[in-house]
């Protein structure tokens, strides 16, 4: 059974690129639009990995995170940001929400894969 | 004179309007992305041309006020393209800088898409030559094992060509970030300035206030509202190198 992966994030051409990468390297990948939306998608499946950007409407990455963390099935998952932000106070804001990790935009296909691979234990 | 700076604030946020425009066609039809994006370049270099007119063209008008209606301004000290408010400078130079910055987003996206399909054309074609090659095994030129060598190499090849074009391809979702914040930015402004004269007009009994440290006072107030109202820029890319990453 392939190892699914959520990419959470409000830009459908970004969605479609992890999408795209990351099948392209074996997993099965579950999209979201936002926060709101891949908590609902958290509940539904079996979560390997999440993979979020920060900016975007209703719930931004920051808070899934927080709500994620709080659910006892991904208490540990590992959560990858992905995103445009680079400083590092908002580096800081999400190592204190639970990151596991911080990658920002524009992602290299390969350098994904490589650190999801490293995450995940592969 | 601070409803004229807020209608030309809102002609240029007009002029922008093109946030909207994304890649449709993806990865599966990477050849249409490449078009749009080269007609999006060209796109923002005319919403850059139309900001920047804009701006001259306030500071015109704001001088030509200045001048005819109250001397005590010394406007041998303003530039002919620029304010006479430092601050409001900054802010107009800020939206200048973001719009550069989208530029040259765009143009170094367009430029790497191009090469990487020119490349992965090349190679494709390469591809096909090995495949004709090896059909024609019966009597091999070279040897079968130099054929696949050959054969893997360009199919490694092939791959980083398409992982630099899907690197590339985000340029979409950084320019749409940066023009939704420059849009947010000319509006807060526009709306700050629309604020101050309606106060202005309120205070005296429907009379604008049209003395130039007055006005200079308002629009100092109206940039400092609209850069509470904006948040930080979100990005900060100049090219489209990959960007940076850090395992906690």
């Amino acid at each position: 059974m392939a190892t699914t992966i959520l990419a959470v994030d409000d830009s459908a051409s970004i969605r479609q690129m992890v999408s795209f990468t990351l099948k392209g390297a074996g997993y099965e990948v579950v999209e979201a639009v936002d926060g709101v939306d891949a908590l609902d998608k958290a509940r539904n499946h079996d979560l390997a990995l999440i993979l979020t950007d920060i900016n975007m409407p209703r719930m931004d990455g920051l808070a899934l995170v927080k709500s994620l963390r709080v659910m006892p099935r991904y208490k540990t998952a590992p959560i990858l940001m992905l995103t445009t932000e680079s400083s590092d106070v908002m580096k800081a804001r999400g190592r204190a929400a639970g990151a596991t990790g911080w990658l920002v935009k524009p992602f290299n296909p390969r350098q994904l894969v490589q650190v999801i691979h490293k995450v995940i234990g592969r | 004179m601070l409803l004229l700076c807020a209608a030309l604030a809102v002609m240029a946020a007009g002029g922008i309007q093109i946030r909207s425009i994304g890649f449709a066609g993806g990865l599966t039809a990477p050849m249409v992305s490449a078009i749009i994006g080269i007609a999006l370049a060209g796109g923002l270099v005319a919403s850059s041309l139309t900001i920047s007119k804009f701006t001259r063209k306030t500071a015109m008008v704001v001088q030509d006020v200045e001048t005819s209606q109250d001397n005590r301004l010394d406007t041998a000290d303003c530039d002919e393209t620029v304010f006479c408010n430092p601050l409001l400078d900054d802010y107009f130079a800020g939206i200048r800088d973001e719009l550069t910055q989208v530029d040259r987003l765009a143009v170094d996206a367009v430029s790497e898409l191009v090469a990487s399909f020119k490349h992965i054309s090349n190679l494709t074609r390469s591809q096909q030559d090995i495949s004709l090659a090896i059909a024609a095994v019966a009597a091999p030129a070279e040897p079968i094992g130099q054929l696949l060598e050959r054969q893997k190499m360009v199919a490694e090849q092939i791959e980083q060509e398409l992982d630099a074009a899907v690197t590339a391809l985000q340029f979409g979702d950084l320019i749409a970030q940066l023009l939704n914040h420059t849009m947010v930015r000319v509006d807060a402004i526009g709306t700050a300035l629309r604020r101050i004269d309606l106060l202005d007009a309120g205070q005296n009994d429907g009379e604008h206030l049209c003395k130039p440290w007055q006005f200079h006072q308002g629009v100092t107030k109206a940039v400092m509202l609209a850069n509470t109202a904006s948040r930080a820029r979100p990005v900060v890319e100049r090219g489209m190198q990959t960007g940076a990453i850090e395992l906690f």
